[in-house]
């Protein structure tokens, strides 16, 4: 991605979107094995619960201990051969389980025997971990009652064309699960939000249409409440807050699809983007170790080069090719180490680019001097910085390459554990 | 797993436009050349010579305060040898060596590195620096004075000291194609006006230089001379005299949109350059100097801060 040659105005970016008929995505076959990560630490499991060598079966739930909230989904049959720690983000834990992939698959009948009722209590027991992540956790908060829900069929990123894809092929999907989700959490209203120029005639889905931008962030929720809904989300607030819940088209669709087939999806429709930028929409079983996507579309993965989950401006950077495709990963990028940009250590040249990209005003030329002193009250105080929407905009036109999107999540990190320690204190 | 590849992990995004700042300094380097060229072929080597000291020294004084001040070597950003060539394009062909070395010491040691370098200093490097020089050695800018043994077929008196010391009439006789084809006495880089056009023009359109700026500011001098001249056509000259004499245009282009002393707001924006405008007809008309634009842009750089605080309000922000 580059500059054009006319930057006096700013520069569009539009989402990815795909004007003729789909393809249908390429479908990769199950490699030898399945990883799963299930959300705990290693000494919450019960060894006699889950075990190296247990079999398990597609569609089966696996849990660290039999009470457990959290849990993952077994896409395929076969045995437990390995069982592992593993850090995320922020120092949050997981277990990992490598399954030896059997070749035929034997399901697992309990969901069918759940898919009876569809209410929330089902949803959250079972289909978390499906395609898009379903979570319906926010319409069972009494504290916080939800009476509208946004679907979501803007792609989170750039490049990404899994909520286009599932918008224009899975229109039977959604409209079944926007009646479920609409029935079990009582929602006043649904909306579904489209890109403008993919806006095509949705008749009776039980949803109101709408159309947004088609260029980015305009998908971003905070966005989406002010142009859609007509509410501005005040700073340090989420749109849960107004009553309303977010959702990704293709998440509704796993409800939907979940509740016709009484088989909870497993089939994840990602785009993989190659070294030269070249898409291809993939459809691939979750829990496909990534070493095995790449090998069956033919990319080879060398030292330096960068693999990111998710978008180029929002997605984040994997450290290993061991990395299951999870439920909520829309995109698999590879970077040559040829094309990955280094940010520096030139201070802001003031030159302006930032302020006039960001889709929310903030002051990034202020901001960015005050976080890198590390003064991150006066930066959210007085330069907005509780404000941004983490749409990384900034950091691609910075000419100096300052790494902003990083001192801004730092920022928002180290400002949260102040306020903690206030609260600590105080109480 | 022994086999494990090292991967570049990082912080999104992951994309870059390719901008840089060595990028903005040499773009805005390559604008300047077409005026430079003229300047260089009206007053030969003398001119090429003070602009090769000018470009060399900056970059060697830059060089010298990074090892001074143990930072990173920044003379590869470009921005010290934009700093000279910009500061040569203001000089007249006949400044001494000596005069040019204190000149781009000024610029780059006192104008930007001892406030921190690239894109601290408050005030315009080059602008500083001429300020600074033409109070200590009022003769050697005189152009009158400098220029005095030039006869390139043009009348060789600095047109705005013409039109300060004998009014109007004085310059009738100039026709604006002349200025704009460069018929004029001033700087090296400073009287090409269609020059220094295109090159404005080629820098706003990539977004290097803020029209906003450049174009208020122009049509600060353009409204205020043509003022003026309403007033009094006698004392005072036409609109089209004041933008294409002395350093409006330069300035409008390479010296007020300056990155780190100029606001980032639209509004702040406007206001910055049409401020300098006007206070460059001002001085010119009723100030004791000849020219106003250096004085007037060093004003500007001084309320920009205060002026980038007219922003809009962050969308959720609250209070």
């Amino acid at each position: 991605m580059k500059q054009s040659f006319i930057r006096f105005s700013r520069p569009w970016m539009h989402y990815d979107r795909v004007r003729e008929l789909p393809k249908p995505p390429e479908t990769i076959p199950m490699g030898a094995e399945a990883v799963f990560w299930i959300p705990g630490d290693l000494s919450d499991l019960d060894a006699d619960w889950l075990k190296v060598g247990d079999k398990v079966r597609t569609g089966q739930k696996l849990t660290l201990h039999p009470d457990a909230g959290g849990y993952a989904l077994s896409s395929v049959t076969g045995r437990v051969q390995r069982i592992e720690k593993r850090m995320g983000d922020y120092g949050r834990s997981y277990v990992q389980v490598t399954v030896a992939v059997e070749p035929v698959d034997r399901w697992d009948e309990a969901f069918s025997a759940a898919a009876d009722t569809p209410d929330l209590a089902t949803i959250a027991e079972w289909l978390a971990c499906a395609p898009g992540a379903p979570d319906v956790s926010v319409f069972m908060n009494a504290e916080q009652p939800i009476q509208r829900l946004v679907v979501n069929g803007v792609d989170q990123d750039l490049m990404i064309r899994t909520r286009n894809y599932t918008l224009q092929t899975e229109m039977a999907s959604i409209t079944e699960g926007i009646r479920i989700l609409k029935e079990a959490a009582g929602l006043e209203e649904v909306v579904l939000v489209v890109p403008r120029d993919s806006l095509q005639n949705f008749g009776h889905i039980g949803a109101k249409p709408a159309a947004v931008a088609s260029h980015y962030p305009a998908g971003h929720p905070h966005l989406i409440m002010k142009s859609v809904l007509g509410r501005v989300v005040p700073e340090g607030t989420t749109p849960e807050q107004f009553g309303v819940a977010f959702m990704g088209v293709e998440a509704v669709a796993s409800v939907g699809k979940a509740f016709r087939k009484r088989r909870p999806p497993l089939q994840k429709t990602l785009t993989l983007v190659r070294k030269d930028e070249a898409r291809l929409l993939v459809s691939t079983r979750l829990g496909t170790p990534i070493r095995h996507v790449f090998a069956a579309a033919g990319i080879t993965v060398a030292d330096r080069d960068r693999i990111i989950f998710g978008g180029p401006l929002t997605g984040s950077a994997m450290y290993s090719e061991d990395q299951p495709v999870l439920p909520d990963t829309d995109a698999i990028i590879v970077q040559d180490s040829a094309g990955v940009y280094r940010p520096s250590d030139n201070p802001c040249i003031n030159c302006g680019e930032c302020v006039r990209i960001c889709p929310v005003n903030v002051p990034v030329n202020m901001l960015v001097r005050f976080l890198e002193a590390g003064q991150y009250e006066e930066a959210a105080e007085q330069y907005d910085l509780l404000s941004c929407i983490d749409c990384g905009l900034c950091s691609f036109v910075c000419a100096s390459r300052i790494p902003i999107g990083q001192f801004i999540r730092l920022g928002k990190h180290e400002l949260e554990l102040i306020h903690s320690a206030e609260e600590e204190v105080h109480d | 797993m022994t086999e494990a590849k090292k991967l570049i992990v990082s912080h999104a995004p992951f994309w870059h436009d390719g901008s840089s700042i060595a990028q903005r300094s040499y773009s805005t380097m390559l604008a300047a050349v077409p005026a430079l060229l003229l300047g260089f072929s009206q007053y030969g080597m003398p001119a090429v010579g003070v602009a090769a000291i000018a470009v060399s020294t900056a970059v060697l004084w830059e060089l010298a305060m990074n090892r001074i001040m143990r930072r990173p070597e920044t003379i590869g950003d470009g921005n010290a040898a934009l700093i000279g060539l910009v500061f040569a394009m203001l000089l007249p062909a006949t400044t001494p060596w000596w005069a040019v070395v204190v000149g781009t010491f000024t610029a780059v040691v006192i104008g930007k590195q001892i406030f921190g370098g690239t894109g601290a200093s408050p005030f315009n490097p080059p602008a500083l620096a001429l300020a600074i020089l033409t109070v200590s050695w009022a003769n050697l800018f005189d152009f009158n004075q400098a220029l005095l043994t030039y006869d390139p077929g043009f009348p060789m008196v600095y047109p705005l000291f013409a039109a300060k010391k004998f009014g109007a009439s004085a310059v009738e006789s100039i026709t604006t194609l002349d200025l704009l084809l460069g018929r004029q006495s001033g700087g090296i880089g400073a009287t090409f006006g269609i020059g220094l056009l295109a090159g404005g023009a080629f820098l706003m359109v990539r977004g290097i230089v803020r029209w906003e700026i450049s174009l208020s500011f122009l049509a600060g001098v353009f409204i205020t001379a043509l003022a003026f001249h309403m007033a009094d056509a006698t004392r005072f000259a036409g609109p089209l005299f004041h933008l294409c004499t002395g350093y409006t245009l330069i300035g409008a282009f390479f010296l007020a949109p300056d990155d780190s002393s100029s606001p980032v707001n639209f509004y702040p924006m406007l206001i910055y350059g049409a401020a300098g405008g006007i206070m460059t007809v001002l001085i010119r008309n009723i100030g004791v100097y000849v020219d106003g634009v250096i004085l007037a842009i060093l004003v500007i750089n001084l309320i920009n801060p205060l002026l980038d605080k007219i922003r809009p309000k962050a969308i959720g922000k609250v209070a």
